[in-house]
């Protein structure tokens, strides 16, 4: 966890302005008559229950955490001065369970409750019932909650107060026909989007009127799933549009300004994945008109606490929009407390206990870039599927500059209940340039083993030249996916990445084999072992110039599920280094000297070239899974246990068995999710890329369709039936 | 121990006006202080030392026998011993002090505050040895430290005074006299030395002769003068103190104002500045007030001018100065940004101050609590003990300045505070906020503290709305002091020490399985404590059964046993029944994180808990820390029994108590007066001793009627804390 030093710094020389105490002596006396807070109970879970408690501990605040069934075990758990269950994993069992939460926060003596962001922060309800039951909100009034949910009734509200609105349809009629005429007035492509709610969920692009019907109803399932109400907005649809959302803050006395903007433009199925703040390119003139627009905004509601207002920004013309105001923290709040040194958490605090916010417009100040790149767990080649499974590994770079905000541990579980975001990566940097430096630089030092993760995807982003220029906008990935994603008919692009396999392969042959000496040399076999997985066969160091093989399998990500078996041969030279060779015709010996440090920590020399690598190893269904990071590389092997040979032993090999492989045709799950609909029944005859299922995991639908013509076998599946990833959903086959 | 991180920031911002200070010093002809011998011991001793190390300048301690092995002669660079424990053959005794100074190389002597650091007569050795003082100058410190010369001086110079008698006339009959001129009641205090030790509150003249003999030996005692002041009591009063800075160049600047209107015993325990609910007018009048005070004695280094605040006619009159660093310096520190110790570095090396007075900074709010070794529910008497379990909370705006560390013994030689905790906030609120929670999370066991006593104190409503004044806690003694009578709260205390003598339980257990699972029984253990008896998880759904003696504060003297009987169950929580007909049965699941945490679950809730626990004769003493919640337990060793060993159960064998009539030391301490013969009759309340510890006299008194049995103490002679001393008879 990144210490908030360069915070706490920029605090500190805040605190000392004259002008300042003044301001704050003003608040004192203008004090909320309410006690002070004390105790807070905070209602969510993950990262940003992690990092509510870090502010409040620093403040001195008691934290109260509240916890589900399969977060029992979980870091926000553990760093709480108390813990009280609500219910079972399901979050409307639980993180959504209002009544359960407050009744939490009334048992625990807390005197306010803070939401956190998603689940209830921008429910007026809960707002609402906190209130009413004697306990502090930390956040706006549900009044503002509630304008701002309805996507509508802010629009019109907005409208009023003079911010610039998309054109598009905000009424109360959501007959379907009524719906597809007011699309058809605003002009292909449309946007269909849930009035309440936000993060992406239930959004629908519309190219065309025979495509209407169709994604509104399915907007309208997203939207009642995800928030409970399912009335939908129309909007037109901008092809080369910017997110732009400016950060705002009022206090209870009527003060409200702005902490500028940030960028959020770079977004796959439209959830924010990497953020910045300042949004580059953006001249001072323009980044005051959004401020005032973000602060009228924010008065027209009578707003306090923290909030967003976000703007869509049409690059063609240059004109920006409301878009909507989020009525909480947001996701990305790091990036914004990163430019202007202030902990925005401690400002909800002390605005929730009445005080004045401690600074004036004209004091709030702005220095260097600041970067947050959002790590999910999550499948990028199945087109950023979800993923479940165990964190193995976990290992994340942490400085003054870097800040890692995380809610998990190594060892923890990702389950398929909650958001599958593991970490936020957040660097400051003087200039951008400089942020991107360092955002480079510790994507390439995230250590994630177990399941798959974006961090690659985002290191690919990260070093596109485009996004270097500040060239970003929503439809970025879609833009440069060229760039961003493999393609496998590209012969030298699938050669390197064979080349860089192969080195690494090498690479982990080495280090695995360096270790168990070193761990040997440490625990004569008499002794008992803790590492067991280290002897699966004997040294064989003994043997003079004795050779050992190896075979790893790797997943090439070009080819669609299939997976190349390298095989090494490692020879121990006396001097201390492994002369390696693959089985590839005419491919050279490779020479490795490995030196273990610690840890998974090694430091390798390769053809002249010393560099850090690490490597981490878990075992798993008699199968060891290897992963190795050097340099902006990483690299995922597995191999079978109990296959390695000796030379010796050569005559022994029994004939490999071939895996059961999934015959063509088959379709497997391509993410633990659960079954909503079933669109055709067994034997039914269907045309390629023709809907079947469509699956539900994390509130995010996914239709699964059909592979190829023909019948369907084996559909047994019933709807609310819950599925794991990689299980046999069906097959298709000729007849 | 909390960083300075805070100040040495803050400190940056002044680089140019401290380039400007340094060419513009006057170098003293000596060499520049590299080496400081700290004249001092416990935390002030080490929070010199602290600065002085960041400096770069090396530190030399002095030490009595008894301090061998403390904090602050680990924490210094070279350590000299200078006699035996008592303060007047080792602390006190400058010319020893001088001496190791000479012989360690020392250029510096820092005093710290009490022992010498206010005798000018040290303060002139030291200069004529060829030592820096680290101080004012001898002549502020003798004219200052007479109390009656003090007021004088601030007379002549225009700083308000209250109405008493500073003369040098000590004879009684006098001294009565000016006592009815200035009308009762009236404050008697010595002339030199503060600290409240010596003061006596007279209300009426038939107690004045008595009261003024006492305050005499007190002062004898603690200063080595008798002469005594007299004073006009003031019935609503605020002590209000202002740091003053000088250097040798003529400049005096202040640095704000601290409030220590919160006191027991005349003694200070919570201190603030800036002070609560002051205008900025006043707080100029007093600034200037202050200055010049300082000025009027040609003052340079660190000094305090303490005025008492009239609140009823909110008049302000001159009480001292102390002339030395205060105990509560720190909290102007945090409001100030600044290191007083290294402003009295700097100014003792002849440099001028760092800032004026239009620079000095002034942010937010900070309370410094005292934490004493002191048994409350006794009248706040000193205690001694070791600290077996000590654990202190530290952040950036936490501060703990301590001389002790666990395993220490605090001793009757000394003075018996354990620590100063020191928290700052961007206002008083806020301050306030993290006060509470700081004291929550301090943890001692192994001797009576006034922890308790300040989390009271700290969530009282008056004291919230900064209505803080010198007789806070007698006013509100109802809120502050438990009330026996009080049914209810009577109650709520039981079951709160009910369910933390639960969790007690599920944790001691706990613990013990982990420490199994780690060293099997075959092994050789390091922790014979936990296997008093065997282990029980082997038996399914075994019980056992534990017996917890709590104290409990609202009886006095009695003590309560709560038996428990723990059942583990297959999930791995444990059921605890107590002995109470009716009450409901607790299910506990305890985790054992590392040293004394635990994680709780009880009744639907997660919670931290501490538990510390240490053996002494033949007692299992056991501390929990829960929440803002302490308690503190006691199980005799050898008497767990398992179900199946119940037949075998002991009659339990009742505890010697004392009998009737009988007169226990209530601390430990050295016994000046025999005021009664053995055998001789007393009436009830008739003093009857009279027993010192930390420069403080406790008077004892027959608790009834009858003759005195058993008296065999003389004068001089040591008791310690629970012994016997007499018993009275009806014959």
């Amino acid at each position: 966890m990144a210490s908030l030093a360069l915070l706490r710094r920029k605090l500190i020389i805040t605190r000392t302005t004259l002008s300042y105490s003044h301001v704050r002596a003003r608040a004192f006396s203008a004090g909320n008559n309410k006690h002070r807070i004390e105790k807070i109970l905070v209602a969510n879970r993950g990262e940003i229950a992690c990092r509510i408690t870090r502010t409040a501990r620093r403040l001195g605040i008691q934290t109260v955490a509240v916890y589900s069934d399969a977060d029992r075990d979980s870091l926000h758990v553990a760093t709480a001065d108390e813990a009280i269950r609500i219910g079972p994993p399901p979050a409307r069992l639980s993180y959504l369970n209002g009544a359960s939460i407050v009744d939490a926060a009334i048992r625990s003596g807390a005197q306010a409750i803070h939401p956190g962001y998603g689940f209830l922060s921008e429910s007026a309800d809960f707002a609402k019932l906190c209130e009413e039951s004697g306990l502090t909100f930390i956040g706006p009034p549900a009044s503002a909650i509630r304008d701002m949910g309805d996507k509508s009734a802010s629009k019109r509200i907005m409208g009023a107060a003079g911010v610039p609105l998309v054109p598009g349809y905000h009424g109360y009629d959501q007959d379907i026909e009524k719906m597809k005429l007011e699309a058809d007035r605003i002009g292909y492509p449309v946007l269909i989007k849930p009035t309440h709610g936000g993060g992406g969920k239930g959004m629908r692009i519309v190219h065309t009127p025979d495509e209407f019907v169709e994604s509104f109803l399915a907007a309208q399932r997203e939207a009642a799933a995800s928030f409970g109400v399912n009335t939908i907005l129309l909007e037109k649809y901008i092809t080369r549009p910017r997110h732009i959302e400016v950060q705002i803050f009022g206090d209870k006395h009527g003060n409200v300004l702005h902490l500028y903007e940030r960028d959020c433009s770079v977004q796959r199925r439209h959830q924010k994945i990497i953020e910045e703040a300042p949004a580059p390119n953006i001249s001072a003139d323009f980044r005051a008109q959004l401020g005032v627009a973000a602060v009228s905004a924010a008065k027209a509601v009578n707003y306090y606490n923290a909030g967003t207002v976000e703007f869509i920004v049409d690059t063609v013309s240059d004109e920006f929009y409301f878009m909507e105001m989020n009525t909480r923290l947001q996701v990305e709040h790091p990036v914004t407390e990163m430019i202007v040194g202030q902990d925005l958490v401690e400002w909800q605090i002390l605005v929730a206990n009445g005080e004045a916010l401690p600074l004036s417009q004209s004091q709030v100040p702005l220095s260097g870039h600041a970067f947050e790149a959002r790590i999910y767990a999550e499948n990028v080649q199945k087109g950023f599927l979800p993923a479940t499974g165990v964190l193995h590994h976990y290992h994340v770079p942490v400085s003054s500059a870097v800040r890692v905000e995380t809610g998990v541990k190594e060892g923890d579980k990702v389950s398929m209940h909650y958001d599958p975001m593991i970490a936020k990566l957040v660097v400051w940097g003087e200039n951008r340039a400089a942020a991107l430096v360092k955002l480079k630089d510790s994507l390439s030092k995230f250590q994630v083993a177990g399941l798959p993760t974006n961090v690659n995807f985002l290191q690919k982003l990260a070093n596109h030249r485009a996004f270097a220029n500040g060239n970003v906008e929503t439809h970025f990935i879609d833009n440069y996916k060229e760039d961003l994603f493999v393609d496998a008919n590209n012969s030298v692009s699938v050669k390197e990445a064979y080349e860089a396999a192969r080195l690494n392969a090498s690479l982990v042959a080495a280090c695995l084999i360096e270790k168990e000496h070193f761990i040997l040399a440490r625990n004569p076999p008499g002794g008992s072992s803790l590492l067991p997985i280290w002897y699966s066969s004997p040294p064989f160091r003994i043997h003079h110039q004795a050779k050992r093989r190896m075979e790893l399998e790797w997943d090439n990500e070009y080819g669609s599920g299939s997976s190349k078996i390298m095989k090494l041969t490692i020879t121990y030279q006396p001097d201390g280094r492994y002369l390696i060779e693959t089985e590839q015709n005419g491919s050279p010996v490779l020479e490795v000297k490995s030196t273990y440090v610690k840890d998974n920590y090694f430091r390798v020399e390769a053809a002249g070239v010393i560099n850090d690598v690490n490597v981490a190893v878990y075992s798993k269904d008699q199968i060891r899974h290897i992963h190795i990071w050097q340099g902006s590389c990483h690299h995922y092997f597995r191999e079978k246990l109990g296959l390695e040979l000796s030379e010796d032993e050569e005559s022994q090999h029994k004939p490999k068995v071939e895996t059961s492989a999934n015959p063509q045709g088959t379709v497997v799950a391509p993410m633990a999710g659960l079954v909503v609909k079933v669109l055709v029944e067994n034997k039914t005859r269907v045309e390629e890329g023709q809907p079947v299922l469509v699956l539900e995991a994390m509130k995010m639908e996914h239709v699964v369709k059909a592979p190829s013509s023909g019948y369907v076998h084996g559909l047994q599946l019933m709807v609310g039936e819950q599925v794991s990833d990689g299980s046999v959903l069906f097959s298709v086959k000729v007849r």
